[in-house]
């Protein structure tokens, strides 16, 4: 049988909700897929969707942007602005054939600890099934 | 001067394509071609040049991997390649000759163009008629039809041609067809005539290099031309004889190699020194960089124009912008200002 | 001389002598055939060099800012004056300072497809109601001029001038539907992933790096753009696929909400990119998710500058 694969999954959370959140998962010993590099932003609205392509250049299989509940925003308004970035980020990326299920986005705060363990758990099952991203990324130099 | 016939010629270079690489002009550019079917090719040049087959727009120079702790530095081996192409102007071997003299002709031998270019046979063809957009006589009124570098130059007669060469190979490849005669010789002659006659009026390039050069600090006379420039490296990169090249690193996974690409002085990035100055701040100082580079310091330096008068940059810049202009206008404006 | 040209000259002429301008952009004959060039003329006895014709296809507001201290008198199609727009929102020329002349466009030519079709220099190219005429090698040949209209111009639905001082000539009906618009790209979309993206990398691998598309872009304007950055290093300058993906897709995803589909980057490009589907993604995104048409006033808000609580969210979990 062939070995599972193990996706890379880029995860850029934000300090005051998401990152929080991912902390309470882990001192509430919530088990989640390992699969996620964490990657600390002050806020969602930080996120540069260049970002998300440089993840996927790199060898990425899939990025996650995780900040606070709208409305909740740390900064007030960063989330709100971040919103309408990714949409179109990720509705370029589809266009060009990047599964949309590679890149996602959630909402998730200090005390949504189950939920930050669910998400992860969705992300990295969609992006498993996907297997291995290949468009895009830069290919290893040959010496 | 040699008698060849289509179908020999296309024999000849089909064999060469045994062992080697055939490039000729296919749409925009010289491409490689499986064999050769024609001896016909459009009149005028190609959009792109040829000098990417002997200076590639991205080139590997060494590359180096860490691991462990240890450092290993590799020399990449030299290109090897071998190829011939086929179709080249007499503008396009201006050019390469100038390229030649530039890489392999001075103080410093670039190898990596020199093997490249070694590898490469050329054959180049007479124009029988010139595009509206050729002006190569406005440097040197019998280029149309001159040899040049080429190792074999063919001029195309009603339904054979004639060959000669410059090189020793050449020569060899050469050796097997009959001289031409008497008449074709004659006809050789009108042939050039013709050439020569279908090109534009000259413009006066006689001390082109110093009227340039005064006009330097002259804002109004580049003026008309700058408004247009939209800083694009267009022009550049058709350019056959524009040879400017950047070095870059880049690592992947801590594998890393050192590369050149293709650089032009229409970027900013060209001349940004470390220290945060850019001695051509604007676009305005950049597309004046061209032509200055163009049509005063190579003559001043070299004794001989960059500009071999193909009309690429003509026809291919968006805005229209044309080199013709800006020599006819510096033979009207009077020194010292206009 | 047809109408258009003679009332351009004409308004032109009136403004640099009453002074209400230092310069007018407009365009004149090329030297080269399928091609009108943009120019600037700053004094009245030039304006005969002014044309009005199917050639002009660059979009002017590229070159506003060059002349930001000066008043500015500039001819302006449909697409031209969406720049305009964006270029004032985002307050890089001052409208006070620009006078708008409105050219309602019928949509103008690529000079790339005439090309292919008639070679880079016939003799002589003559265009009559909508047939073009051009004689190549002594033979005359008549086509319908709607072949050769640009991609950009063939799914145009802002020909009129949208915002400007004044116009010449009546406004022209409007060619597409707004469903037809963005037919380009709902045929794209039909295909897979494995498909789209097989179609853009050999797209962006054409790409010889000459940065065409974003100098000839009104809205590419930026002092360092990302891919000149050295510190940081966005991506290599290498033509590896990856990089060159990365550098469309990032300089396409800069004109979201900003991108009026002028076309003058796939109309520039040496090598024939085409980018008219990714634009119109850009534009039906920012219409479909958020009800927003680039340049359409110099008073709204640029799409990513601002929001809405109730914006679209489904997409995140």
């Amino acid at each position: 049988m062939p070995e599972e694969f193990n996706p890379k999954i880029l995860a850029f959370l934000c300090n005051w909700c998401s990152y929080a959140g991912a902390d309470l998962a882990g001192t509430s010993r919530i088990q989640y897929p390992p699969n996620i590099r964490v990657l600390r932003v002050p806020c969602s609205g930080r996120v540069n969707p260049q970002f998300l392509f440089k993840a996927i250049q790199v060898g990425a299989d899939g990025v996650l942007v995780s900040g606070c509940h709208p409305g909740d925003c740390h900064y007030l308004t960063g989330n709100y602005f971040a919103r309408r970035k990714f949409l179109i980020a990720k509705n370029l990326l589809e266009l060009i054939g990047i599964d949309p299920g590679r890149v996602q986005f959630s909402w998730v705060s200090a005390a949504e600890g189950g939920k930050f363990a669910e998400v992860v758990k969705k992300v990295t099952d969609k992006v498993r099934t996907l297997g291995p991203n290949t468009k895009m990324v830069k290919k290893k130099l040959e010496v | 001067m040699k008698i060849i016939k289509t179908d020999e010629l296309l024999n000849l270079i089909n064999n060469l394509g045994k062992e080697m690489d055939i490039w000729a002009p296919v749409g925009d550019s010289f491409e490689r071609v499986p064999s050769l079917k024609t001896v016909e090719i459009p009149q005028g040049t190609t959009h792109f040049s040829a000098k990417e087959i002997f200076f590639p727009k991205e080139q590997t120079l060494l590359t180096y991997k860490r691991e462990d702790g240890n450092f290993e530095l590799d020399s990449v081996p030299l290109p090897d390649a071998k190829g011939v192409i086929f179709g080249l102007r007499s503008c396009d071997l201006v050019a390469i000759a100038e390229m030649d003299e530039f890489f392999t002709g001075r103080t410093y031998t670039d190898v990596y163009y020199q093997k490249l270019r070694e590898g490469m046979l050329l054959f180049g063809v007479a124009c029988k008629q010139a595009a509206p957009t050729c002006f190569c006589n406005w440097f040197d009124p019998d280029v149309p039809v001159n040899p040049g570098v080429a190792d074999v130059y063919l001029y195309p007669l009603e339904n054979y041609l004639l060959a000669t060469s410059t090189t020793e190979r050449g020569e060899k490849m050469l050796s097997s067809f009959p001289d031409a005669d008497e008449e074709s010789l004659e006809k050789l002659e009108r042939f050039k005539l013709e050439s020569i006659a279908s090109l534009p009026e000259k413009q006066e390039t006689d001390g082109l290099a110093d009227r340039i050069y005064e006009l330097f600090d002259d804002k109004q006379f580049w003026q008309g031309t700058f408004d247009r420039c939209l800083g694009c490296g267009i022009c550049t990169f058709v350019c056959p004889t524009c040879h400017c090249f950047d070095i870059q690193e880049e690592i992947i996974n801590r594998v890393g190699r050192r590369y050149r690409l293709w650089d032009s002085c229409q970027f900013s990035l060209f001349t940004l020194e470390a220290s945060g100055l850019n001695p051509r701040p604007t676009r305005f100082e950049r597309m004046r960089q061209r032509f200055m580079d163009k049509l005063s310091y190579s003559y001043k330096e070299f004794g001989k124009y960059q500009c071999v008068g193909c009309g690429r940059c003509v026809v291919m810049c968006p805005a229209n912008i044309d080199i013709r202009e800006v020599i006819a206008k510096s033979c009207t404006v009077s020194r010292g200002g206009g | 001389m047809d109408s258009v040209t003679s009332q351009i000259r004409e308004r032109a002429k009136a403004l640099l002598s009453e002074g209400k301008v230092d310069v007018v952009i407009g365009f004149t004959e090329g030297t080269i055939p399928f091609t009108a060039r943009p120019v600037a003329v700053a004094h009245p006895e030039e304006v005969e060099c002014l044309v009005w014709n199917r050639f002009c296809r660059l979009n002017l507001a590229s070159y506003l800012r060059q002349f930001k201290d000066k008043k500015i008198g500039i001819i302006a199609k449909g697409c031209d004056t969406r720049s305009i727009a964006i270029l004032c929102t985002e307050q890089q020329v001052n409208r006070d300072n620009i006078y708008i002349i409105g050219i309602p466009c019928e949509g103008m030519l690529s000079r790339k497809t005439l090309r292919e079709r008639f070679g880079d220099t016939p003799e002589k190219v003559e265009i009559k109601d909508d047939i073009i005429e051009v004689t190549t090698s002594g033979k005359k040949e008549s086509v319908p001029i709607s072949n050769f209209l640009d991609t950009a111009c063939r799914f145009c639905i802002h020909p009129n001038p949208v915002v400007y001082d004044e116009m010449i000539d009546d406004e022209v009906p409007i060619r597409v539907s707004q469903e037809e618009h963005y037919s380009l790209l709902r045929e794209f979309e039909k295909k897979s992933p494995d498909e789209r993206w097989k179609y853009f990398r050999e797209e962006f691998s054409k790409c010889i790096r000459c940065y065409a598309c974003r100098e000839a872009c009104p809205t590419c304007y930026c002092e360092e753009c990302f891919v000149d950055s050295l510190n940081p290093k966005w991506i290599d300058k290498g033509f590896s696929e990856s990089d060159l993906s990365i550098w469309h897709l990032t300089r396409l995803y800069h004109q979201a909400g900003r991108c009026v589909e002028c076309g003058n980057c796939s109309a520039v490009c040496p090598v024939g990119i085409d980018f008219n589907v990714m634009t119109q993604k850009l534009s039906l995104d920012a219409l479909q998710m958020f009800q927003y048409e680039a340049g359409m006033s110099i008073d709204e808000k640029p799409l990513l500058q601002t929001f809405k609580q109730d914006d679209y969210n489904d997409f995140v979990m």
